[in-house]
Order: C-alpha cells, then sequence, then structure tokens
C-alpha cells in the first residue's frame, strides 16, 4: 500500500506535488508521464533519498522523515543499479533480509538462477531487471518502486520481463513503476497515475480512466495519442472488434481479451457524410464537442470520445461548429492494440 | 646493510599503517560530508606536502618535545618520550607522507557513483554498511595506490625524521639517512648502493600506484 498526502519535495527549480496517493495493496501502479515530469524525483521521495515534506505511508507504516534504509521498500533504480564489484549472487545476498530465501532462490525465482556466478558488467540489460528484481525482493519489500525497468531493453526482450513485472503484484507486492512508454505501462498496471509538470493529473484504474476521454493535460502529457480501454474480439477476415465505452472499432489481427487500443489524433480523419468506395473499415458518426485552435492546426474532441487534429483549412473547408454532425474515420490498421497482460 | 633496510622497511610499514588509520575516516569524511569548512580543514591537513620537512620536522618537536603542547601531557602521564626514538622516525614519516594518501584516497572515494551510495542506502544498508560494503570496496583500488604512495614517501623520508627522531645508527637512522652518512663521510660506494636500493623501491611503489589507479568500473 502506497497512500501520500501533500507530498511536496524540490531539486534545484524542479517542484514536485504537492500530490496525494492512494493505491491499494498488492496493485500494480504505474505512473506515466514525459521525461521531466518529475517520476523519478516522486520515486526518489517515497525512498527517502531527496528531502520531502507531507504524510508517506508504505505497508501501513508511516516512513516520513525514515532514512531510506528504514522504509520497507524494494529499489530497482533505473539500469538496475547493481553494485560492480559483487557478483549477482553477492548483489543480492548483500541486501537479503534474514528471513528471506536463500540468493540462489530469489535468482531462480525471477528466470536469473544460472546468473549467480557473472558479475554486472557481463549481464545484459534484461539479465540485470533480474537480477535487480531478485535483490529488491529479497529484503521482502511491502512496496516495490521501479524506476524506468524497460528502459534499455529492446522491444523484443520486452515481453518476459513484461510478464515477470506483471506477476510481482500478483505475488502481493505493491509494486510502484515509473516509466515514459503508455504501452509498458497499460500491459502491467491495475492503477495508473499521469504525472505531469511534478502534478498528478489524473489517476485511477486504467479501465476506468480510459473509457472517458482523459483531461487534456493528461492526454498531452501522453503523447497526444487516442487511448481507449475495451475488450478485443476475434472477427472474420484477420480483424478483431475493439469495444469501449462509446465507440467500436475494427482492427488488424486477431485479438481476445481486454486490453487497449491506441492511435495518433492525426489518424483520425472527418468529413462531412458517409463515404461510399473506400479502405476504411472505421467511419463513426458522431458530432463535434469542442473546437481548440491553434494557429496551424485544431484539436477537435468528439462526442465519442475521439480526439482528432486537423489543419485549420480542412476546419474552415468543411465549416465545423461545435454540434456539428460529422462522419470520423480511423483506419483498422492505423489502432495499435495492447492486450493486457494482468 | 640488512638490518638498516629492515629499519626502514618497519619504520615505514607502520607509518603508512598509521596514514591509512587516520586518512581513511577522514578521506571518507572530506569526500562524503557536507559541512562548513570542509576546504578549510583539507588545506589544514594538505600542509606537510608542501612545507619543508625540516619544518614539519620542528614543528613536531615543538609539540611533542619534552615540554611541548602533547608532549607534556604525555611524559606526565606516561613517563614516556617520543623525540629521538623509532617511534619519532615513525611519526616524522607519517605525517610528512599523510597528505599523499589523504588525496589519493580522498579522489578514489569521490569517484564511486552517488547513485551507488543512494542505491545501498535505498536498498537497506545504513552508513556504516554503505562505507564498508559498498564506497570502500568500490574505491579499494584507489585506496591502495595511495597507501603505495604514503609508503613510498615514508621510506625516503629525510628531513623531518632528522629534526625530530636524530641519526640513531639501529633506532631512527634509516636508508636515507645513512645515504647521507656514508656520502658526508666519503665513501660514495656505500651511498650509491643504498641510492640504487631507494631508487628500486619508488620505482616499483609508483609502478604499483599507476597500475592500481587504472579505473576498473
Amino acid at each position: 500500500m502506497v497512500t501520500a498526502r501533500g507530498l511536496s519535495a524540490s531539486i534545484g527549480t524542479f517542484a514536485l506535488g504537492p500530490l496525494d496517493l492512494d493505491i491499494a495493496a498488492g496493485t500494480h501502479a504505474a505512473l506515466l508521464g514525459p521525461s521531466g515530469a518529475g517520476k523519478s524525483t516522486l520515486l526518489r521521495a517515497l525512498a527517502g533519498l531527496v528531502r520531502a515534506s507531507g504524510e508517506v505511508i508504505l505497508g501501513g507504516r508511516s516512513s516520513a522523515g525514515l532514512p531510506p534504509e528504514q522504509r520497507p521498500i524494494g529499489w530497482v533504480p533505473q539500469g538496475g543499479g547493481l553494485f560492480p564489484h559483487l557478483s549477482a549472487r553477492a548483489n543480492v545476498a548483500l541486501v537479503r533480509a534474514a528471513d528471506a530465501p536463500a540468493a540462489e532462490e530469489l535468482l531462480e525465482r525471477v528466470g536469473a538462477g544460472a546468473l549467480a556466478d557473472r558479475f554486472p558488467a557481463s549481464l545484459s540489460g534484461g539479465e540485470t531487471l533480474r537480477v535487480a528484481l531478485a535483490r529488491a525482493l529479497g529484503r521482502r519489500p511491502a512496496v516495490l518502486l521501479l524506476d524506468e525497468p524497460l528502459a534499455a531493453i529492446d522491444r523484443p526482450g520486452r515481453e518476459p520481463l513484461l510478464r515477470l513485472l506483471a506477476g510481482l503484484a500478483r505475488d502481493g507486492a505493491t509494486v510502484l513503476h515509473v516509466t515514459h512508454d503508455a504501452e509498458q505501462a497499460l500491459a502491467v498496471a491495475g492503477w495508473l497515475g499521469v504525472l505531469d509538470a511534478g502534478r498528478l493529473v489524473a489517476s485511477g484504474p486504467p479501465d476506468v480512466l480510459l473509457s472517458a476521454p482523459l483531461p487534456e493535460t493528461a492526454s498531452r502529457a501522453l503523447g497526444a495519442e487516442n487511448l481507449l480501454a475495451g475488450v478485443f474480439q476475434p472477427a472474420p477476415g484477420g480483424l478483431s472488434t475493439f469495444r469501449g465505452a462509446r465507440i467500436e472499432l475494427a482492427v488488424a489481427g486477431e485479438l481476445a481479451g481486454p486490453g487497449y487500443a491506441s492511435f495518433p489524433r492525426a489518424a483520425v480523419s472527418v468529413s462531412r457524410r458517409l463515404q461510399g468506395d473506400t479502405s476504411v473499415r472505421n467511419q463513426l458518426a458522431t458530432r463535434v464537442r469542442s473546437i481548440d485552435r491553434a494557429p496551424s492546426s485544431a484539436v477537435l474532441l468528439l462526442e465519442n470520445g475521439l480526439a482528432a487534429t486537423l489543419t485549420v483549412a480542412a476546419l474552415e473547408a468543411l465549416a465545423l461548429e461545435p454540434g456539428a454532425d460529422i462522419v470520423a474515420e480511423v483506419k483498422a490498421t492505423a489502432v495499435r492494440p495492447l492486450l493486457r497482460l494482468h | 646493510m640488512i638490518a638498516l633496510a629492515l629499519l626502514s622497511l618497519r619504520i615505514a610499514t607502520l607509518a603508512c599503517l598509521m596514514d591509512v588509520a587516520v586518512g581513511l575516516p577522514l578521506a571518507h569524511l572530506l569526500a562524503r560530508g557536507r559541512f562548513r569548512g570542509r576546504r578549510a580543514v583539507e588545506v589544514v591537513l594538505m600542509t606537510p606536502l608542501v612545507l619543508p620537512p625540516t619544518v614539519t620536522g620542528f614543528l613536531l618537536l615543538l609539540l611533542f618535545g619534552r615540554y611541548g603542547l602533547l608532549g607534556t601531557p604525555l611524559r606526565l602521564a606516561t613517563g614516556l618520550s617520543v623525540p629521538f626514538t623509532t617511534a619519532a622516525a615513525v611519526l616524522a614519516a607519517s605525517v610528512v607522507a599523510f597528505p599523499l594518501f589523504l588525496r589519493t584516497a580522498r579522489a578514489a572515494i569521490e569517484s564511486v557513483a552517488d547513485a551507488h551510495v543512494a542505491n545501498a542506502r535505498a536498498l537497506g544498508l545504513g552508513p556504516w554498511e554503505t562505507a564498508f560494503r559498498v564506497t570502500l570496496p568500490l574505491a579499494a583500488r584507489g585506496l591502495w595506490a595511495g597507501a603505495a604512495l604514503a609508503f613510498g614517501r615514508a621510506i625516503g623520508e629525510f628531513g623531518a625524521t632528522l629534526m625530530l627522531a636524530g641519526d640513531i645508527p639501529g633506532e631512527t637512522r634509516t636508508l636515507s639517512l645513512a645515504v647521507f652518512d656514508a656520502a658526508a663521510s666519503g665513501d660514495d660506494r656505500f651511498a650509491g648502493v643504498l641510492s640504487l636500493l631507494l631508487l628500486a623501491v619508488s620505482l616499483a611503489v609508483l609502478g604499483l600506484a599507476a597500475l592500481l589507479e587504472r579505473r576498473r568500473w
């Protein structure tokens, strides 16, 4: 369990918070935000590595003001932070709690049993992460803090590690996982927070949070993508149907199960009436809710929860005003499906 | 000559051990501590590096002499007197060699990434455990290099030793003092042999230090 009330910290000119956090025990929480949003600072404040004010309760224990070594945390810093002078086994043994399993067994549990005698310099990014996880788990932490765990790992290598991360909370730990990668976060998270410029701009279970449009600040912090929660079902013709709260989309690929659909705002095109001959499968009749004009382009927020970017010229050619009936089109291949791993 | 070399070795080793014992905590404090007057403390501790050894020796003599600031209480408490003993030779050598160890050790400890220290704390190690299990082991090569330099300086020490410990055969006459004695009495051959020996020691020590100071992590 992680609870924070009025948590704030400042490093140089950067100010974090004040912010409140409520993450239930046994939850895998992902904290998303662009670089510089304060994600690492928040983790360091929770770990007691930076001076912070406000209340912090970790695993039921009030931790504000405690030095880092007295907080019930498992620490996996960016890059793993293995001590280079110690073997994998010695890294784990150095901080292992007296009642925790032996170092070899901890390594075994994260699939790193064969690495016990290796030194950090000879480990790949994924191997380093496994050893760092074993080391953190050896403290029997109430809260596991992960800073960009998959940042140094290429896409093909991520899948097994994501499954490993998704399994941590199933084993009863509360995980707080900081990342700038929405796909990574959504694959494993049961709670999602969006941090922007030191403030928590959205938080909650991701399927609830993403069944309605995100607040604009949060949406921008996530790269201004359309991001929707829903369920995938296989459909004929190598397609799947994605059912969200207010929208149904055809998606390329055979997919089944709960997940998320994500596509850029620029991938949504807008017209006044239904097209006849077109390759576009997703023609969605809806209305313009609001228009946010910028000098060269405009963001349209639609009644069905989608957002589209248009040039100002297109906006004028279509004579769009709030309330106008339109058809929004999204190519099935433009939708990136993301299945939940947890 | 063997007795001479062994005495020098003993004095330099003890001096080096004293430097490490006193210098290690100070180097850690200077490298990791954040307190007012850190620079001032460092300047004072570094003075033997640039002060003429005779002056260092003279100041030590004032400090540890029969009526000195430290000599008086020591004499009253234990009846012992430092000057002109083997202990004085050790003290002189260790004070003169101290800055070399301190400076090298401080640099070695400073070169350990802050992140390693922070990670150790967040992983549950207290400040002492962090120092002994993480910081110092990571700085080990630099610490050994500093000890080697201090040993090399201690074994060659002349001026401060002469001032504080004199030139007593079998007690305070080290190799470097013996070189002076031999040359002064016209025995160039013996002076040459001893000089060669000291040159070999110096080269070995510097070579070792250079080898150790190569970055490993």
